[in-house]
């Protein structure tokens, strides 16, 4: 099974998108940007779903970026997720490398749809 | 390339972050979504299954009509190339496993473009129906009938094409009649039939039709009803002809055709153009013998049709043998002419029903009255003919006469009122008043007149005198006679009166004689004028004409 990493301070919304994947995939959760980095070096997951409003040292784009940025990880296909919709995140996160972009309250089966065109089960 | 989900991040700008409870009812919303494609998968789902089902059945179906046609059974692609075949395909393209062969190389037909004319239809999803013929390897040329219908392919919509062929000389009949009956009445029918398309191919005939034309079934199935062509009809008769079964759906008429030995007889036909199931067809009815008179059947032609006695021409057959005979052996021979009397009246009175049953009732009573080598015939409207073998004697032939007066004059009933039906005889003997018998009839039938002319319901005996009373033609006469009482053809002439028994002659009266001149003709003789004007109801007309021409006269 291929793994993906669900990153959301909110624990809640963590549990709602991995309901919708760890029938098919290996999942690993976290809650902060710190520990999702660690989380991405250690398994290299195939994809990450990545919150932007995160507190804490490094924030969802901030993690995008080290992702990105490091030759290792830039393979890693990331999916922001953001309550603030805003222009400037979407237009940030682009320039920093963001692969896809989701607006929170999100449609869960496009969200599904889009994960396994990307990463097939 | 970086793609953006959900709304777009204009429309959304600066809205409060949105809580855990907008999310579940995304969740909710999406759920909704996917139990309503459910629903319609499932529905899906099951319609297939049925459909699959059906296609199970219908390829069992299938599977075992093929087994069990004797028809070559093929489907074959869009190219030609085959992708099932039945078991008689096989055996008759003589390989093993024809599936995934090209036809076109298993079939061996003379005319390789008219198989791929028949793809090329099926490709455009056009049937097609055609024969073609085979040159199979050590064996004899034969024609298959071939038929082509496409198909799509259930199971993925592919367009195939399903052959069906089979030997038009196999005896493989191809005009499927549905039940054993039908087959039966069809084949025995008295009157030929042939069935064809609408391009004139004979698809089947009866054995009337193998009687009339001499060819056999097997020489007809598959050809053209051209082969009876004698060629004497024109090309504007056969542009006519189809114009109506095409127009009309409909022909009738006669025309010349040609049997197998090259007879060229009239044929009477009626054509009708059937329609089912989508399928037209041609049904050609053919009489064994044409309707006309003198094609009719022998009865007919012989046997007079109301009294069923003997009619003229047998009449006139059988007088000859019976005249060559009495020559022959010696013999005496009496011709009796017969007229009733009063048969006018009858069909005025009563109507012309009324009057056939009078006939038919007096050739009862002729029939009853004479013995087996008689011959008594109908010579036409109210007047029969007897011919009498070996019966001689003046008092004989008065006897037989007499009695047959007196039988006829026997009451019948016509709508509950008695009828006595008079006659007139007229009797001429061989060899006395002639040796031929065409002169015998006019001498009898001039004694018939005589015997009219002394009132009725007595005969006569031929004597030379009467000879000169025979008219032209009775009917002919009769309608002369209207002419010329409408057309005052009539001249009055008197004669005086003389009483020489006294001293000096005394005019007791003056005679007023009627004279009938007819224009082209000589004045018809006073009795034989009187005689039509008798048989045909005209004398009191003319008796009245008479006294009122002779009234104006005396007063002048």
């Amino acid at each position: 099974m291929k793994t993906i990493l669900i990153v959301d301070d909110h624990p809640d919304i963590r549990n709602l998108v991995r309901v919708l994947l760890d029938r098919h995939y290996t999942i690993f959760e976290a809650d902060n940007g710190v520990s999702a980095l660690e989380l991405v070096r250690r398994h290299h997951p195939a994809l990450v779903v990545l919150d932007v409003m995160m507190p804490g040292e490094i924030d969802g784009l901030q993690a995008l970026k080290i992702i990105k940025d490091d030759p290792e990880l830039a393979d890693i296909y990331v999916i922001m997720v953001t309550a603030r919709g805003q222009v400037s995140d979407f237009e940030f996160a682009t320039s920093l490398g963001a692969d896809a972009y989701f607006i929170k309250p999100f449609s869960p089966l496009k969200l599904v749809n889009k994960i396994r065109s990307v990463v097939p089960a | 390339m970086i793609e953006i989900v959900g709304a777009t991040p204009e429309l959304v700008d600066d809205v409060p972050p949105v809580d855990l409870k907008a999310q579940l009812y995304r969740y909710a919303d999406d759920l909704t979504t996917l139990l309503d494609q459910h629903l319609h998968l499932e529905k899906s789902h099951s319609h297939l299954i049925e459909s699959y089902q059906h296609l199970d059945a219908s390829e069992a179906t299938l599977q075992s009509l093929m087994l069990a046609s004797r028809d070559v059974y093929l489907v074959t692609d869009l190219a030609g190339v085959i992708v099932h075949s039945n078991a008689v395909a096989t055996e008759r393209l003589a390989c093993a496993n024809p599936d995934g062969r090209q036809l076109f190389d298993l079939l061996p037909v003379a005319d390789r473009s008219r198989l791929e004319a028949l793809l090329a239809e099926g490709a455009q999803g056009l049937g097609s129906e055609t024969r073609l013929v085979l040159n199979e390897v050590g064996g004899e040329a034969s024609v298959l009938h071939v038929r082509v219908l496409p198909a799509l392919r259930q199971l993925d919509g592919e367009a195939l094409l399903h052959w069906l062929m089979y030997d038009e000389s196999s005896g493989n009949p191809p005009l499927t009649v549905e039940s054993n009956a039908a087959l039966l009445a069809f084949q025995n029918a008295p009157i030929g039939i042939t069935v064809t398309d609408m391009d004139g191919t004979i698809l089947a005939v009866n054995h009337a039709v193998t009687r009339i034309t001499g060819y056999t079934a097997e020489e007809l199935l598959g050809r053209t009803p051209r082969v009876f062509s004698s060629g004497i009809q024109s090309k504007r008769f056969y542009q006519e002809f189809w114009q109506a079964l095409k127009g009309d759906g409909f022909w009738q008429g006669s025309l010349f055709n040609r049997r197998k030995n090259g007879d060229i007889y009239s044929q009477w036909l009626t054509i009708t153009v059937v329609r089912e199931g989508g399928v037209t067809k041609m049904v050609a009815m053919l009489p064994e013998e044409s309707p006309e008179p003198k094609a009719a059947t022998s009865l007919n032609t012989h046997y007079d049709d109301l009294t069923r006695l003997p009619n003229r021409i047998l009449f006139l057959e059988r007088l000859s043998m019976a005249v060559s005979h009495a020559l022959h052996s010696g013999q005496n021979l009496t011709l009796m002419y017969i007229n009733l009397d009063g048969m006018k009246a009858i069909n005025s009175k009563f109507g012309y029903k009324a009057g056939d049953s009078v006939l038919q009732n007096v050739a009862q009573c002729l029939r009853e009255e004479s013995q087996d080598q008689d011959t008594v015939a109908r010579w036409g409207g109210d007047e029969f003919v007897v011919i009498l073998p070996s019966l001689a004697g003046d008092a004989n032939i008065c006897l037989l006469a007499r009695n047959l007066i007196g039988s006829l004059e026997m009451p019948m009933h016509l709508d509950g009122e008695k009828v006595r039906v008079g006659c007139s005889i007229g009797c001429a003997q061989l060899p006395a008043d002639s040796r031929d018998g065409e002169a015998l009839l006019i001498h009898a039938k001039a004694a018939m007149y005589a015997a009219k002319l002394q009132g009725g319901r007595r005969h006569a005996l031929y004597t030379a005198s009467d000879s000169r009373m025979h008219p032209t033609e009775p009917f002919e006469s009769e309608a002369l006679l209207e002419v010329a009482i409408a057309e005052d053809q009539f001249e009055v002439t008197y004669q005086p009166q003389f009483d020489l028994s006294g001293v000096s002659p005394y005019l007791t009266g003056v005679e007023a004689q009627v004279r009938w001149r007819q224009a082209e003709k000589s004045d018809m003789p006073a009795p034989t004028f009187v005689f039509v004007a008798l048989r045909c109801g005209a004398v009191k007309p003319i008796g009245s004409w008479l006294l009122g021409i002779a009234a104006c006269q005396v007063k002048t």
